[in-house]
């Protein structure tokens, strides 16, 4: 829709396509259609090969003179479900968990942070930058307000301009960011290898399912709608055979 | 359409339903060839710089980010948690290919790119945002872009 507002005013667009059939309903007036996952429209994350034959093809598609509504199709696909055989997910602190101590959650959700310290400041110097930092709070105090809210959710807020669920859902972003990015320092998993290590065989995995649970009985409205929409992607809610919200 | 494979029955059939408007006019904008056109990328991925004001639910404004940005400055407030961010994560130009542009505009494959780069974030309906959208446009021409390639997520 936006690329029909643009062309509209005179400008010339091209679009990276994730769904064919938004696309041949809205019929903007030139798109490349790329059967990757959502949230990666040149393909891969360091496949510039790949990346690059992308933004070509799609830039290449303003040379074109049809006239209206040109779809093409990107001959490569990827799902992210491949499994990259080299990759060896990092150590946590993933054992026995008693997830009615919230004192030894926190502990053990701290250890684990510290333990992948080391990889996340490796890959930020690698990669010269890191995604982190949306919710301008340090690791430490992510763990403490992700955790107060398996006791109780009505928190103050650590950030003035913020509410509480704000803070936890961007909170909850940092953590995710900081552990994926550790995690994928000097290998490739797919976002399928990282999504299983994460949901599964993680600390911070398992709280955030704890705590999208205790959020779907919660009078609490921001709380409710933060804890149970945005914490555990629907693909893993799903995978995990969680209960529906 | 996109991978289905991975995709829960329910996202399938929230992507199916989407309400998509069908436009009767076909707006077709012609230039000349790449190599002479001023490129800007605009993404819809909820992308702003650190010291932005964040995407709430239903945000129809857009950020600016300058081209000469520092990668490291760039965050995603995007509030869906139902796309890979993994990629974004370890990668920007997975979904910001600024690098790429910079390489493409050496190689004279496009005549440059421009002062700086757009973000809407997508969850919220591009309906709202077409306002937005077309004061972009006037913005996006003042900087003699003649190119916008869209990037979802």
């Amino acid at each position: 829709m936006l690329a029909h507002y643009l062309e509209e005013e005179g400008l010339a667009t091209t679009i990276v396509s994730l769904v064919r059939l938004h696309s041949e309903t809205i019929e903007p007036p030139r798109s490349l259609f790329v059967s990757f996952e959502l949230g990666r429209p040149l393909g891969q994350p360091n496949n510039h090969v790949l990346q690059r034959e992308v933004l070509e093809q799609a830039l290449g598609l303003l040379e074109s003179d049809n006239g209206a509504s040109l779809i093409s199709d990107f001959d490569q696909s990827n799902d992210g479900t491949e499994t990259n055989e080299s990759w060896s997910p990092t150590a946590t602190a993933f054992s026995d968990l008693d997830m009615t101590d919230v004192a030894d959650l926190k502990k053990r959700l701290k250890d684990e942070i510290e333990t992948l310290a080391p990889n996340y400041a490796m890959a930020k110097k690698t990669r010269g930058r890191s995604s982190v930092g949306v919710s301008k709070l340090t690791m430490d105090e992510i763990a403490e307000h992700v955790t107060s809210f398996l006791n109780e959710p009505h928190q103050e807020s650590p950030r003035e301009d913020l509410s509480s669920a704000m803070v936890l859902r961007f909170g909850v972003d940092d953590l995710k960011a900081f552990y994926a990015e550790a995690a994928s320092h000097g290998g490739s998993p797919s976002s399928w290898q990282l999504g299983n290590w994460f949901w599964r065989d993680t600390v911070a995995g398992q709280i955030l399912i704890s705590l999208r649970e205790a959020a779907m009985g919660q009078s609490d409205k921001r709380f409710n709608i933060v804890g149970s929409k945005f914490l555990v992607p629907r693909i893993w809610i799903d995978e995990l055979n969680l209960k529906d919200s | 359409m996109v991978n289905v494979r991975t995709l829960p029955d329910v996202m399938q059939k929230q992507l199916n339903e989407v309400d998509c408007p069908v436009f009767k006019n076909k707006p077709w904008v012609r230039g000349g060839p790449l190599k002479e056109r001023r490129v800007a990328i605009l993404s819809s991925a909820g992308l702003h710089l650190r010291s932005d004001k964040h995407f709430v639910g239903g945000d129809h404004s857009y950020r600016v980010i300058p081209n000469d940005t520092d990668p490291g400055d760039i965050v995603m407030s995007h509030i869906s948690v139902n796309f890979d961010r993994t990629a974004f994560q370890q990668d920007l130009n997975v979904t910001f290919p600024t690098k790429h542009l910079a390489d493409m505009e050496e190689e004279g494959l496009i005549g440059s790119v421009a002062s700086n780069h757009y973000s809407f974030m997508g969850a919220t309906d591009p309906r709202d945002m077409e306002d937005d959208a077309r004061q972009l446009a006037g913005v996006l021409k003042a900087d003699q872009v003649d190119a916008v390639v869209l990037l979802p997520v």
